[in-house]
């Protein structure tokens, strides 16, 4: 069994009792749970305003901002968020695409009885509406990868508590290098040379280990935010459906 | 790196839950693995198995040094060791949760057989030629395959081919 997660995690507690905690109160308990939920899920709607709405960085922080205030806070979104009824990032984004709709026709109707300026047509702002309502996939992969980034500062952290810093090293080189920062691959005459391994098998075993502790720590991090592991392992397929389809976004630093 | 419009595979790969170990590696790098696993002492893969084989037969120091290019490699080889090689990469083929690439075992079965056929004169298997020659035929289309194997296996094919194989029993 692999040791529980560090507590510094962005991925804090189980999710659904932590919504519950946000009960809209002043309470210590209740402003720790929204502040840790709002750390977790803001970047990706951040992403997702940016590259899917083209929103500049300012516009779309002011933007939640205002959704904060607005659902989260005002009417209480945590509140009614419910296991039962769908995954709560859906929840959540259906809410900002409706903030999102709310704030475009408010600057529609702005402008279209401006004191100065042209008059938008109908056609204009319908469109623009609709394009506002169109589902995206953009939030999801930035979610995704939000899962993935966090999987492996767990494996970081347990390869550390383990002191087993060759497997980081190794996944590192040969995973997350390739992947996140466009590098090739450590070859492998080159690790052979760098971790002493005496026969292929040692090499592949060192790999798979590496492989398979992130895969665990995968699991972990999405089990989370979701209940049973037949959930864990939905959510997963479904992540990795969205992320195969997805066509390249620049990554961030991780 | 894939272009800007097509999809992007890796990050949906490092989600992938299960780890097939013969698929860690990249194609282009299965030579490199081969050149690692000739320079491997027998003794480190097989052990006692290897000291039981060369010890009437071999200096001590010889013991130590002797790895699966020597055996497979060389001009007169121990029959017995080749047939241990054999059954090593046999092991491999048939365990479907190996660390071993199957091309790899691959390429150390039928180059034991094959180095048995041409420098031993023996028959280290109870199988057909023709599969054997096919699994050779097989072995040598791989193109990242080093030269000196290359040559034991095409000189294999070459005599099985020529219908010259009624040499010794398995």
């Amino acid at each position: 069994m692999a040791s529980q997660p560090p507590t510094n995690s962005s991925f804090p507690s189980t999710d659904w009792t932590e919504l519950s905690r946000v009960d809209g109160t002043a309470s210590q308990d209740a402003q720790q749970a929204l502040s840790s939920v709002l750390n977790r899920y803001l970047p990706a709607l951040r992403a997702y305003l940016m590259r899917q709405r083209h929103l500049s960085a300012d516009h779309a922080d002011e933007l939640l901002q205002g959704f904060v205030v607005s659902r989260i806070l005002e009417r209480q979104l945590m509140a009614r968020a419910d296991p039962q009824r769908g995954r709560f990032r859906s929840l959540l984004l259906i809410s900002l695409n409706r903030y999102l709709i709310n704030h475009v026709r408010d600057e529609k109707r702005a402008k279209r009885y401006p004191k100065f300026g042209h008059l938008q047509s109908l056609e204009e702002a319908s469109e623009t509406l609709a394009d506002a309502a169109q589902p995206s996939d953009i939030f999801d992969i930035a979610w995704a990868r939000e899962v993935i980034v966090e999987a492996m500062r767990r494996m970081h952290a347990e390869c550390e508590v383990r002191g087993r810093s060759d497997l980081w090293a190794l996944f590192d080189g040969r995973v997350i290098g390739p992947t996140i920062r466009a590098e090739a691959p450590l070859p492998y005459a080159q690790l052979v040379q760098q971790y002493s391994f005496r026969t292929p098998v040692e090499a592949t075993n060192a790999l798979v280990t590496a492989k398979r502790l992130f895969a665990r720590m995968l699991c972990q991090t999405v089990a989370q935010y979701e209940r049973t592991d037949a959930d864990v392992e939905d959510e997963i397929r479904d992540l990795q459906a969205i992320l195969a389809k997805s066509r390249k976004i620049p990554s961030e630093p991780v | 790196m894939p272009d800007a419009g097509q999809p992007d595979r890796s990050w949906a790969e490092i989600m992938e839950l299960n780890i097939e170990p013969r698929r860690v590696w990249q194609g282009h790098e299965l030579a490199d693995i081969l050149s690692h696993q000739l320079a491997v002492p027998l003794e480190l893969e097989m052990g006692h198995r290897t000291l039981g084989v060369v010890e009437p037969t071999s200096p001590p120091d010889r013991l130590h040094l002797m790895t699966f290019a020597d055996v497979l490699h060389n001009s007169d080889p121990l029959l017995q060791l080749l047939r241990l090689i054999k059954e090593f990469a046999k092991g491999h083929l048939a365990d479907s949760h190996s660390l071993l690439p199957k091309e790899i075992a691959s390429i150390l079965y039928f180059t034991a057989i094959a180095a048995a056929l041409v420098r031993n004169g023996q028959r280290i298997t109870s199988r057909p030629d023709q599969v054997i020659a096919e699994g050779i035929r097989w072995t040598l289309s791989l193109s990242w395959i080093d030269e000196r194997t290359r040559a034991v296996l095409q000189e294999a094919a070459d005599k099985l081919q020529a219908g010259g194989n009624k040499l010794g029993g398995v």
